[in-house]
């Protein structure tokens, strides 16, 4: 993508985006911090890239599990629930992809362990 | 031996169906062209009603073969689930009536389409039998784990405490590998706000006394053979003994190795001691704890009071001379070690060079947590580190102040990359004289090669997004940084869901079914070795090895290894690979069922070979959201485009259809082929077709393949539309008539 000459990395936190409402453009105001040059950009369309959150709202999530700062959910000590994927951080596919996996055998795990003991 | 084939065909009114379409055309079709012995309509054939009447000629007529005129094969797969019989599906609905107009200029078109798919479902039903599983079932499940570092030891402990029985496989003569060699690690778990303990020391412990975990050190594998359930493997040990060990699945985690910083000298790399990777740092880290003291300066064994660490050190390289890709651990790698500085001694001072600083997640609190302790963070690009006496001079431009700056530290930390150890690179030919010989992992004596493939910068093969795990070897995964850069975190959620995909494989081989992509199909391939030509394409094209070759050099069919993607039946000349409910006969006998309209009707017929994991669905998908399509166009899912054999090709051709289209999966290093190299090698099959083609006196235009993505919705219909103008301006096909 850096190749295409369409398209501009800017290293910049964006101060400030105005809407100008007669002709629908959108400026977006900050500074380069490469440099440090302030620039006023107009646009048509602005694309935030905003953050996950745990979907956890509504959940009655058990005492015991432990979330972490941002509200992600760490498995439970006593080894009977697990969490997985983007409950557990804030993660990609491919990372949600191994997350469940893993989450999947530690599932099988709990069970495998309460045949065992039954069966003593 | 199966019993008499009885068939029976149910035409659905349901969905709109019974609105949309003559259903008793469609019944008298399925009758008297299809010859089905029992036709039946029901108003709506899934519900308990309609599965009840399937399954009372099950049971009490002896219906074997079943043919539904109903909704797409993708849908209603509870409803419709009969094992133990054949079943061929005609897709009315998604492929038909919801992807024609609903007019009345249409409608003669649409049930033309109906007609025809009534047709092709049950001429292919006529050619199917009903998968009964590989008889060569393998029983053995127990793990195979190559590679004793965090990774090996992790998938080990999680499959033996699944249950399942672990042989270890270590050339150390201890268990840990890098893990072992770092002071401490980055935290995992809230808070993400200091280096915490390895770990690794409980690790090692529980596996060593796991009573269902055999550890071999000081060893090496010597020879991989057999397949899933039943892998011969023997075990080379330091005396130069060997011991066979027979395990079902395996799970390669051989790790990486640090990129050599002997390959930057411009960056200090071995022109002065007090230049580390860091590894070379956790090795001082480790030295002076245990001696109780702060680290010092490797040269003199001075004072270390400025550290600057070197981010992307020979990584992210763009010039095609060090690594290309980002390791991922690296960023928090370089704060916790800033931090064993800071932590000690908050007067050092340490500053990380970076270009750009990833640590995503909870990363960014262990940054913040690295930010107040005193860690400075500069953005800037290093052109040089030399030493000046016992320290060493640092060159780099500031891109935030836009301005070369050179600062002094006693120590440079270059953050290099993980290089995978994954054996030998089959793609390329094996050089006899070689000076330095590849070393292979897992010696395997599959026909296709030693090792694993690798997709690219030595990385295992895999598809990184969709299926992690998966290599081109059936029932061998790959677990941690040997298949994609990563750090421990992540390491250990790989090996836990490999050790979990090698359980899969041991139970699935045990009873005989297809592993991933086509987990739990019964039906496997199946050779009729009197008519080989041993031309040997299809153990060639393979793309899991699967096939081996005897001393005579047929093919050995390894089922077991097998995905059941056909790329072996599309690729035979003589056609003697076929699946029970799968063959060149059953897609063959649709092509030849349709009522071919004459070249005057202005009526064309287009084929479109459509790849049942992306093709198809989308094709689906674009019926459900109405996204018309022509109405010349018919139909049919193949598992994968490398199964497509080129006489199917010639049979419409020859047939009188005036085009065909192939839809497949992309391929390439961003492949997302299922099968890896199936519509790789179906493009390059097809690309000579234009031979055949001219052979016909017929327009190159006339066969066609796309790269098609299951999220193509509106683009499938689009390609289909243009294609369909595209047969309109070369005229109808000179050969209808003539088979």
């Amino acid at each position: 993508v850096q190749k295409d000459k369409t398209v501009t990395f800017v290293k910049s936190k964006v101060a400030k985006i105005a809407l100008d409402g007669k002709n629908d453009i959108l400026t977006l105001h900050g500074v380069d911090t490469e440099g440090y040059h302030r620039y006023e950009n107009p646009h048509d369309l602005v694309v935030l890239a905003v953050g996950m959150e745990p979907s956890v709202s509504g959940i009655n999530i058990p005492a015991e599990i432990i979330a972490d700062s941002s509200g992600f959910l760490e498995s439970a000590p006593s080894g009977g629930i697990f969490s997985a994927g983007c409950a557990s951080g804030a993660l990609d596919v491919n990372r949600s992809v191994q997350s469940a996996t893993a989450a999947a055998l530690r599932a099988i795990q709990v069970i495998y362990k309460n045949d065992i003991a039954e069966v003593k | 031996m199966m019993s008499e084939m009885k068939t029976a065909a149910y035409i659905c009114q349901g969905c709109g169906l019974g609105e949309r379409l003559d259903t008793a055309q469609l019944v008298k079709v399925a009758t008297r062209e299809g010859k089905m012995a029992i036709v039946r309509e029901h108003a709506f054939l899934c519900n308990a009603e309609g599965v009840q009447l399937i399954k009372d000629d099950i049971e009490k007529e002896g219906v074997n073969h079943i043919m539904i005129g109903a909704c797409s094969r993708r849908a209603k797969t509870e409803a419709f689930y009969f094992p133990h019989v054949a079943m061929s599906r005609a897709n009315l609905r998604e492929g038909v009536i919801w992807s024609q107009p609903d007019t009345e200029a249409a409608k003669e078109f649409t049930q033309e389409m109906a007609d025809d798919y009534v047709r092709m479902g049950c001429a292919e039903l006529k050619k199917m039998n009903v998968p009964e599983g590989n008889p060569n079932t393998a029983q053995n499940k127990r793990i195979l784990v190559v590679g004793g570092g965090i990774s090996g030891l992790t998938a080990a402990l999680e499959a033996a405490e699944t249950g399942y029985e672990v042989v270890l496989v270590e050339k150390q003569g201890e268990l840990g590998g890098w893990a072992a060699k770092l002071w401490k690690r980055a935290p995992a778990r809230t808070p993400f706000t200091d280096p915490i303990d390895t770990g690794i020391g409980d690790l090692v412990a529980r596996v060593s006394k796991h009573p269902k975990i055999k550890v071999n050190l000081n060893s090496t594998i010597a020879e991989t053979s057999g397949a899933p359930g039943k892998f011969t493997v023997q075990i080379a040990t330091e005396s130069g003994a060997t011991k066979t060990e027979e395990v079902g699945a395996i799970i390669q985690s051989t790790g990486f190795t640090s990129y050599d910083i002997n390959k930057l000298p411009e960056l200090g790399g071995g022109k002065s001691v007090n230049v580390v990777d860091q590894a070379g740092l956790e090795h001082l880290a480790v030295a002076a704890a245990s001696q109780g003291k702060a680290m010092r300066r490797p040269s003199d064994g001075g004072e270390i009071k400025s550290v600057v660490f070197v981010q992307c050190a020979g990584q992210r390289d763009t010039t095609g001379t060090h690594l290309p890709y980002c390791s991922g651990h690296c960023c928090n790698t370089s704060i916790k070690q800033a931090m064993y500085f800071k932590d000690n001694n908050p007067e050092i001072e340490t500053v990380v060079l970076y270009t750009d600083l990833r640590t995503p997640g909870m990363g960014e609190d262990f940054y913040r947590s690295g930010q107040t302790k005193g860690v400075i963070f500069t953005k800037g690009v290093v052109s040089a580190v030399a030493a000046n006496g016992n320290s060493c001079s640092v060159n780099f431009k500031d891109l935030i102040l836009n301005e070369e700056v050179n600062i002094n530290a006693d120590l440079v930390v270059l953050a290099t990359g993980q290089v995978p150890v994954s054996g030998v690179d089959i793609s390329k030919p094996e050089v006899a004289d070689a000076t330095v010989k590849p070393i292979s992992i897992l010696n395997l004596t599959y026909r296709q090669g030693k090792d694993l493939p690798q997709l690219k910068d030595g990385l295992t093969d895999s598809h990184f997004i969709c299926f992690p795990y998966e290599t081109q070897r059936t029932g061998i995964y790959a677990a941690g940084p040997v298949r994609r850069p990563m750090d421990i975190a992540q390491t250990v959620e790989d090996a836990t869901g490999a050790a979990m995909k090698a359980i899969q494989a041991v139970e699935n081989a045990s009873i005989g079914r297809a592993a991933h992509p086509r987990s739990g199909d019964l039906s496997y391939p199946i050779v009729r070795l009197e008519g080989c030509t041993q031309c040997k394409r299809c153990t060639v094209e393979c793309p899991f090895g699967a096939i081996d070759e005897d001393e005579k050099r047929f093919p050995v069919f390894n089922e077991s290894r097998c995905r059941r993607c056909g790329t072996c039946m599309g690729a035979c000349p003589v056609r003697v690979i076929s699946f029970e409910n799968y063959s060149v006969d059953t897609v063959a006998a649709q092509i030849k069922s349709i009522d071919m309209p004459d070249e005057f009707s202005e009526k064309p017929r287009i084929l479109v070979l459509a790849c049942e994991n992306d093709a198809y669905p989308a094709l689906d998908m674009a019926g459900m959201q109405h996204n018309e399509y022509s109405a010349f166009m018919r139909i049919i899912p193949v598992r994968c485009l490398g199964s497509v054999n080129t006489v199917w090709i010639t049979d419409a051709l020859n047939g009188g259809w005036d085009g065909v289209m192939m839809m497949g999966c992309k391929h390439g290093d961003e492949y997302q082929c299922h099968f890896v190299k199936g519509s790789e090698l179906a493009n390059t099959r097809m690309s000579k077709i234009g031979d055949t083609l001219k052979g016909l006196g017929l327009e190159t235009e006339r066969v066609q393949t796309y790269e098609v993505a299951i999220s193509d919705i509106q683009r499938v219909p689009q390609l289909i539309n243009d294609y369909a103008a595209k047969i309109k301006e070369i005229g109808m096909s000179p050969m209808k008539g003539f088979a």
